[in-house]
């Protein structure tokens, strides 16, 4: 019995020394560990090495394409629609006939416009027969009175004319007359010829024949100035009797209300005459182009200004897309934009910008408004299968740079100053602050000054970093699970 | 004669707690004679929290390792967390009320190992059982109690006692480290005793209630683990 309780303790002591040993090797490996992980209770961050690389600025936004022309073809009279002879799809030119109006219709417009040129004529008759004399004999009194005046002036120019000539004779004879009588001294000295004594005498004579021919006519012009203005007043006196057939006021007034109502039927002629032209245009098409909408149907009866359907050029296709305030600044015509979506596949679609609008719009976003501005984009070519009133999304490209310094935009940070800083993984694992100055931004880095290529920058700043302290550098992520 | 034996047997006394302590270590089977003929609970379950807040208060200034190396797990799998460690007045706070989470685990642990029991047909009562259990955290705090100030020492929230231990800068969520924490020295220690326990009290083979206690610890500990992994593949799964 003493032999088995010995037993039984010694098996409790093996049993206790065996416990104690494999408590202390697992102390033992605990030291080990805590020994060399003691760099485990320095923060971990996580960080990315700056590097070179192109940098695009995008601005993303989404839009509908439309046809960059389109014209909508509509009448302008309620008629009936015999035919219409395009379908959705089909290709037509400029004059092509697509609409067949209903020929009673046509008729209809016609007789309307007959109506209203006889309409118009029945007011320029009654019109003439108001005014009593013939409007002719008024024009007439009128031209004979002008004509009159004219005459009159005529005549007193003429005479104001001839005056002035014989002033100018007179002065010519004076100087004939001076000549001639030195001449004569001349002759008598022997220094000129006798002939040309004769000369300067027949001169005179001459001059002095005009003159009297000057002074004749003098007289036949006031003849001319007296009968013109005999003229005159008789032209005036008919004048005068033909304006008093007008003397009754109450008649002047019919005649004007006549006069209104020609014009008023005079109007009505010409819209008529337009609305025929109109109607006669619009059954063919104003442009080449493609049916893409028909809005009625063959036989219909339509309303005035329905639209009968609509034609675009599918060649040439746009997109309108708005961007924020904070993005319009950066948009300028000529940017290049490259197109995506579902419509578009995996093909390549570019475009450009071509106009910026000049004001933003506020446009409903959901629960609050924001200022848009409208940016219109011309698609380029290779544009297969793209319709209008499919949604593409476009990536403007706002600006480019190429072999520049690059870093995520989660590494920057904002110093106290308000100033952008960055904070740099060091060989020795310790945290330098750094202030940099950023270039153009893409989605998720941004263009850096003041970083080298190679440096290591953290990724996921927060308020406990802080320059000078020791960090545990995590490049990659690990997987779950691993 | 028998009937007399039987009868001194009855009248034999329960064990008190400190004798309980003890015996768990050094004489199991005659703590386990004592659980079957009387299966209390109260001051098993009272001593653990007490083993259990003690060792909360010496583990207090190792929080700020956990909440780092929690930080870093995160990081690893790409979630920025950046928390703080908590306030020792939270942390205080915690520790004094953590009793209740252990009431909890022990009451649905013990179930849960009865109904085991009866699946494999055992006829042990619900009381045995919970008793059982119950006594069985005094050897996994005391354990806690024993490693808490090597933690403190070495300056370390790595579970000493378990396979753990041996991996190098093992991530704190990380399946392996859970897994392997969960394989602690005491808490297996206590499963044996279970083990032991399941098959005196319902006539089993030490094997065959060594075989019901660990399987339930197995189903148990792999549930635990995979819960605790939901976070990180929730994440995954957002991201």
């Amino acid at each position: 019995m003493k032999n088995i309780k010995i037993k039984i303790k010694n098996k409790k002591l093996f049993i206790g020394i065996g416990i104690a040993a494999v408590l202390l090797i697992f102390i033992i490996a605990a030291a080990v560990n805590a020994n060399s992980s003691s760099a485990a209770s320095s923060m971990s961050v996580f960080v990315e090495e700056a590097r070179k690389d192109t940098i695009i600025s995008k601005v993303n936004v989404s839009g509908v394409v439309e046809a960059k022309d389109s014209e909508i073809v509509y009448v302008n009279t309620s008629l009936k629609i015999d035919d219409i002879l395009v379908e959705l799809g089909d290709k037509v030119k400029k004059g092509q006939k697509i609409i067949e109006y209903d020929s009673n219709s046509m008729a209809e417009l016609e007789i309307q416009l007959k109506e209203a040129e006889i309409a118009l004529q029945n007011a320029e008759l009654t019109f003439k027969s108001l005014s009593g004399a013939d409007r002719g004999e008024i024009l007439n009194a009128e031209s004979s009175y002008s004509m009159a005046k004219k005459t009159l002036n005529d005549a007193e120019t003429s005479l104001r004319q001839t005056e002035s000539n014989i002033e100018q004779l007179k002065q010519k004879v004076k100087d004939a007359e001076q000549t001639v009588s030195n001449n004569k001294i001349l002759f008598t000295q022997g220094a000129i010829s006798k002939l040309e004594l004769d000369q300067s005498i027949n001169n005179l004579n001459e001059v002095k024949n005009q003159l009297k021919t000057e002074e004749m006519r003098v007289a036949s012009e006031y003849l001319n100035i007296e009968n013109a203005k005999k003229q005159k007043a008789l032209a005036e006196y008919n004048l005068s009797t033909t304006y008093n057939k007008y003397s009754d006021s109450k008649k002047e007034t019919e005649i004007r209300i006549q006069q209104n109502q020609v014009e008023t039927a005079k109007m009505r002629v010409e819209a008529l005459r337009l609305q025929r032209d109109e109607l006669l245009s619009s059954a063919v098409s104003p442009m080449d182009g493609t049916v893409v909408e028909i809005f009625a149907e063959s036989g219909s009866w339509i309303s005035q200004n329905s639209p009968i359907l609509k034609i675009s050029n599918l060649d040439n296709l746009i997109v309108f897309v708005h961007v924020s305030e904070y993005d319009a600044p950066t948009i300028k015509p000529g940017q290049k934009v490259i197109f995506s979506g579902d419509s578009i596949g995996d093909g390549n679609v570019e475009g450009k910008v071509i106009r910026v609008a000049p004001i933003a719009t506020n446009l409903s976003m959901g629960e609050y408004q924001e200022a848009m501005v409208e940016v219109e984009i011309e698609v380029g070519k290779n544009i297969s299968d793209l319709k209008p009133g499919f949604t593409v999304d476009a990536e403007i490209i706002t600006a480019e740079r190429k072999d520049t310094v690059v870093i995520p935009l989660l590494a920057l940070a904002e110093d106290d100053d308000g100033s952008n800083i960055v904070y740099i993984v060091k060989e020795d694992n310790t945290v330098e602050k750094r202030k940099v100055e950023l270039g153009i931004y893409s989605d998720l880095y941004v263009e850096v000054k003041g970083v080298e290529e190679g440096e290591k920058v953290i990724t996921n700043v927060t308020v406990q970093i802080e320059d000078g302290m020791k960090v545990k550098p995590i490049e990659n992520m690990v997987e779950l699970g691993e | 004669m028998e009937d007399n034996l039987n009868v001194e047997i009855a009248e034999k006394k329960s064990m008190n707690i400190f004798k309980k302590i003890l015996f768990i270590f050094t004489s199991p089977s005659e703590l386990l004679k004592d659980i079957m003929d009387h299966p209390k609970m109260v001051m098993p379950l009272l001593f653990s929290s007490i083993f259990l807040v003690i060792a909360q208060f010496i583990r207090m200034p190792l929080s700020h390792i956990t909440t780092q190396r929690v930080n870093d797990a995160y990081l690893q799998y790409g979630i920025p967390i950046q928390q703080e460690a908590v306030s020792n007045s939270v942390y205080i706070f915690s520790s004094l009320i953590s009793p209740a989470s252990l009431i909890l685990s022990w009451l649905t642990g013990g179930f849960v190992l009865w109904i085991f029991v009866k699946i494999f047909k055992g006829k042990s009562s619900i009381k045995q059982i919970l008793s059982l259990y119950a006594h069985s955290y005094i050897i996994r705090y005391i354990g806690f109690l024993i490693v808490s100030p090597i933690n403190l020492i070495l300056n370390t929230d790595v579970v000493i006692f378990s396979p753990a231990v041996f991996l190098v800068n093992p991530s704190i969520l990380s399946f392996t480290y859970i897994l392997l924490s969960s394989l602690e020295f005491f808490t297996i220690w206590s499963m044996v005793i279970v083990g032991f326990g399941i098959s005196m009290f319902n006539n089993f083979t030490k094997p065959k209630g060594l075989i019901i206690s660990f399987l339930y610890f197995i189903l148990t500990n792999l549930l635990i683990v995979g819960i605790s992994m939901i976070p990180l593949y929730a994440i995954n799964l957002l991201m």
